[in-house]
């Protein structure tokens, strides 16, 4: 029993850091630009496309794949704020969020399109195991842990020190404050895109890695775990999405736990975080992190 | 009344009373808490601690809809109109007892719908008369200047035939025409119904005119309070003011200044 | 070439007065109480479900059924409402997709209650196949014979589903354009302006705003009712948030600002949806008719873009009344 909560455990921090690093763009991206992005789910798709484009139609090497998924969407990201977004910005953030539904939609039936429906799969051999103590991983989980465990780090580093990172998390904090102390606040809206972009790119990397077999819609499933990171963490505060992605990670796998009165059934985890949400929100209604609004 | 935001405290056990059919001024520098107190008596925000009484009930913990409709309503800072609703319609919404509001009701009570909404329009119009923004009634609220969303917003207020209503700043970003319009409406309603009016203003000149007491707040705290003469003539009150823009008024009613 | 398409001409038909239905509910959510709902697929699938279940799973008579569909979606609508109509514009659009979302996934995953992932096929194994659909189409046959129109024009079934649906259509339609020409309506809008100054004069905000959930829940429903008939037999992914997204196109093509563009809008949807099976020239030709779904589906995306972008007061609103907030 205690093994499995160990194994849920690593499991919800492989989900987790996936929920988080997509969580960090995405809360960003909505802090800085004030745009919801629905289409954030299938960038991921795009990043795992594009991974395996390199991966297994050019035979490249896994890495090679991690840094294309990475770079594309990022450039993508800042195609589509340069030449969509941000002229439409006054348009009010209602609207906006209908534009990046028609985005994601183009997205997914494109790349349906142009790779089909069928399910496609990295050229890692799932039905290994590798054991580290009591802890089973599969290839792909493996380096799911090995990537999250490299960026992450950089990622936290980033925001905490570097001018730039807090440059983005004081826009998203307080944009008027920001622009006041000198921050250029175009650029660093050019960057968060970047940023999100390329988290997004390796997410859907990381996420087609582990679990296996993927098609289209990939990343529209965990579209709304990312949003309730997003939500949980509080509208805008990166430090919020970090945490709170693990968090969920967590909350999901360990709910499953036999040791919780026989826990929840593993296909109800999605149901489960989402009335986590809901039950967050009645008591939290700006999540954990989220400012409040004075009138 | 006490209140405060993560760590700061905006209202610090400030404590007042508003007589009947008085019109009460709320003055203090800026950032002394004024508008977090408007905020705390109608129901935008609850008090950490105290008690607000209305006419003797208790309102401390009401929602502010609750609120307005014991007829304790208020105004904004910077108005809010319904900006893609006609001036008339902003108007109408705010009457009270209003049966076509009851889902299902154009449909099945059609005739008493339309009249009680004919009696809301005159109701409206005359208003609209008095506020002299009757020529632009079917103009949409958006197309409105400041000072005109200003007085619809007054007006809106007091479709709701208030017994006390609550003017933030009525004068600020106002022509002065438009202005002393409204500072003689106050003293019309006054006059006629007994409405108690608390007003926050900066416009000394204009507040000490009308107003019977003057309520001064400094830093979350009431440090003063009386007639408008004794208030201006209080060295807390000016010591409070120094430092900031002093109001031209106080500086020359002010009598001696003492250190 | 309309005659000999008649059938399809008419399910274009049907299809686009379903849409009246289910984008009227979200036109009162969204359009006139400024309530993003991003999940009103979930309205839809809950009604059909619940209905199928109903009939196939406990027998109940299909107007019994309906009913109990209705009242679910209205349930849920209410159930989703308590906690989330506090949130602020941008946290409802975000939980009400992830609602519709969970509905659909429960749908998929809760096999022995709803199908599982063949839908309603499922639920009853061979005898049973979608047993509610033999039902309506018998009401069908006998309001045919009652009419005496024996198939004078091509197909019985889809004309009557045609009168059926449009009949309610403009019922709605015409109900509905009453009720927002009155003071309720007046009260919705000025809720989608400014929600404090609602407040601030005294009128029940937080009730409105799940009134119209509840109403807008249960056209919905009926919505997903009527395309359960229609399609005879359903699975989860006939109420994707596509669904949710056609509405919303809708909406925007007509114009945002009044009942009427609805109609409009919806009939204009149907034929660019359903019209790509037409266009049979380079370089669309490449594309094998399996593939087409996603262009048709491409297309809506970009015309939701477009729309929003070049035209946001829809094709027959007019600027003045956008007045476009920050």
């Amino acid at each position: 029993m205690w093994e499995q909560l160990a194994q849920l455990v690593v499991n919800g921090l492989i989900t987790g850091s996936i929920l988080s690093l997509t969580g960090v763009g995405a809360t960003l991206v909505f802090g800085v630009q004030r745009v919801p992005n629905f289409a954030h789910g299938d960038y991921l798709t795009i990043g795992a496309y594009v991974g395996f484009y390199i991966n297994v139609i050019l035979n490249q090497s896994l890495l090679l794949a991690a840094a294309s998924s990475l770079v594309s969407v990022a450039c993508l990201a800042v195609v589509i704020h340069l030449g969509l977004l941000r002229p439409l910005r006054g348009r009010g953030t209602v609207a906006i969020s209908i534009i990046t539904v028609g985005l994601g939609i183009m997205m997914r039936n494109s790349i349906s399109l142009m790779f089909g429906a069928q399910n496609r799969i990295y050229a890692v051999n799932q039905s290994e195991v590798v054991t580290f103590g009591f802890i089973r991983l599969s290839p792909g989980q493996t380096m799911q842990v090995a990537v999250a465990l490299s960026v992450a780090p950089l990622v936290a580093v980033f925001l905490a020190r570097t001018r730039v990172g807090k440059s983005m998390r004081a826009v998203a904090d307080n944009r008027i404050l920001a622009s006041i102390s000198g921050v250029d606040i175009e650029r660093i809206g050019l960057y968060v895109w970047i940023l999100a972009g390329s988290m997004a790119g390796l997410g859907g990397f990381m996420l087609a890695l582990g679990q296996g077999p993927f098609g289209p819609g990939l990343g529209a499933a965990p579209l709304f775990l990312i949003f309730t990171t997003v939500i949980l963490g509080g509208l805008g505060s990166a430090y919020g999405a970090l945490a709170g992605g693990l968090l969920l990670g967590l909350a999901m796998e360990v709910a499953t736990w036999d040791g919780l009165a026989g826990g929840i059934d593993s296909k109800y985890k999605p149901a489960f975080a989402f009335l986590f949400l809901i039950l967050l929100l009645m008591f939290r209604p700006r999540g954990l992190f989220g400012r409040s609004v004075v009138l | 009344m006490h209140r405060s935001f993560g760590g700061a405290i905006a209202v610090n056990n400030a404590s007042f009373r508003v007589e009947r059919g008085s019109i009460t001024g709320l003055i203090g520098p800026n950032g002394a808490g004024k508008t977090t107190v408007f905020n705390l008596i109608s129901g935008f925000l609850r008090p950490e601690s105290g008690s607000i009484e209305f006419d003797g009930h208790q309102i401390g913990k009401l929602s502010p809809n609750a609120v307005a409709s014991m007829g304790l309503v208020r105004t904004f800072q910077i108005p809010k109109v319904f900006t893609r609703l006609t001036v008339l319609e902003n108007m109408m919404l705010a009457a009270k007892h209003q049966p076509g509001e009851v889902f299902g009701a154009a449909l099945f009570r059609p005739r008493r719908v339309s009249r009680r909404e004919g009696e809301i329009r005159e109701q409206a119009n005359r208003l609209l008369d008095l506020i002299k923004l009757n020529h632009i009634a079917q103009d949409y609220a958006g197309e409105l200047s400041g000072g005109q969303r200003k007085l619809l917003e007054y007006g809106r207020a007091l479709m709701t035939e208030p017994r006390m209503v609550l003017l933030d700043e009525p004068m600020a970003g106002v022509a002065p025409p438009l202005g002393l319009q409204l500072l003689e409406r106050i003293l019309e309603l006054r006059a006629a119904a007994s409405t108690t009016f608390l007003v926050v203003e900066h416009n000394m000149d204009a507040l000490m005119a009308i107003a019977d007491r003057v309520v001064v707040m400094d830093e979350g705290r009431v440090i003063s309070h009386g007639t408008p003469l004794e208030v201006q003539q209080d060295p807390l009150v000016m010591r409070a003011y120094l430092g900031m823009r002093t109001p031209p008024s106080l500086s020359q009613s002010a009598g001696v200044v003492e250190k | 070439m309309i005659a000999a398409y008649l059938p399809f001409w008419l399910f274009v038909g049907v299809l686009a007065g379903i849409y009246i239905i289910m984008s009227l509910g979200l036109y009162l959510q969204f359009a006139l109480t400024g309530l993003p709902n991003f999940g009103h697929s979930a309205f839809m699938s809950i009604a059909a479900y619940s209905m199928a279940i109903a009939v196939i799973r406990f027998g109940v008579s299909l107007p019994v059924a309906s009913v109990i569909g209705l009242m679910m979606a209205a349930a849920f609508g209410l159930l989703l409402g308590i906690p989330v109509l506090r949130l602020s514009g941008d946290y409802l659009a975000i939980v009400t997709i992830a609602a519709s979302e969970i509905i659909r996934y429960l749908a998929i995953n809760m096999q022995d209650l709803t199908g599982g992932s063949i839908g309603s096929l499922g639920m009853g194994g061979a005898d049973d196949l979608s047993a509610y659909s033999m039902e309506w189409d018998q009401l069908l046959v006998q309001i045919s014979t009652t009419l005496s129109l024996e198939g004078k024009f091509g197909s019985d079934r889809d004309l009557i589903m045609l009168l059926i649906v449009w009949a309610l259509a403009l019922l709605c339609l015409c109900a509905f354009w009453f009720m927002t020409r009155s003071p309720w309506g007046r009260l919705l809008r000025a809720i989608r302006e400014d929600e404090v100054a609602v407040f601030a004069v005294g009128k029940n905000v937080v009730g409105y705003k799940l009134q119209v959930l509840v109403i807008g829940a249960i056209l919905g429903g009926l919505g997903g009712l009527l395309l359960a008939f229609q399609i005879g037999v359903f699975s989860p992914d006939d109420f994707l948030p596509t669904l949710t997204f056609n509405c919303y196109l809708i909406l925007i093509l007509g114009g945002t600002n009044r009942i009427w563009t609805i109609p409009f809008g919806s009939i204009l949807f149907s034929l660019i949806y359903s019209g790509t099976r037409f266009l049979n020239f380079y370089p669309i030709s490449l594309i094998d008719s399996g593939d087409r779904a996603y262009l048709r589906l491409f297309i809506v995306g970009f015309l939701l873009i477009a729309i929003n972008a070049l035209r946001p007061q829809g094709l027959m609103g007019n600027r003045r009344e956008l007045m476009i907030d920050s």
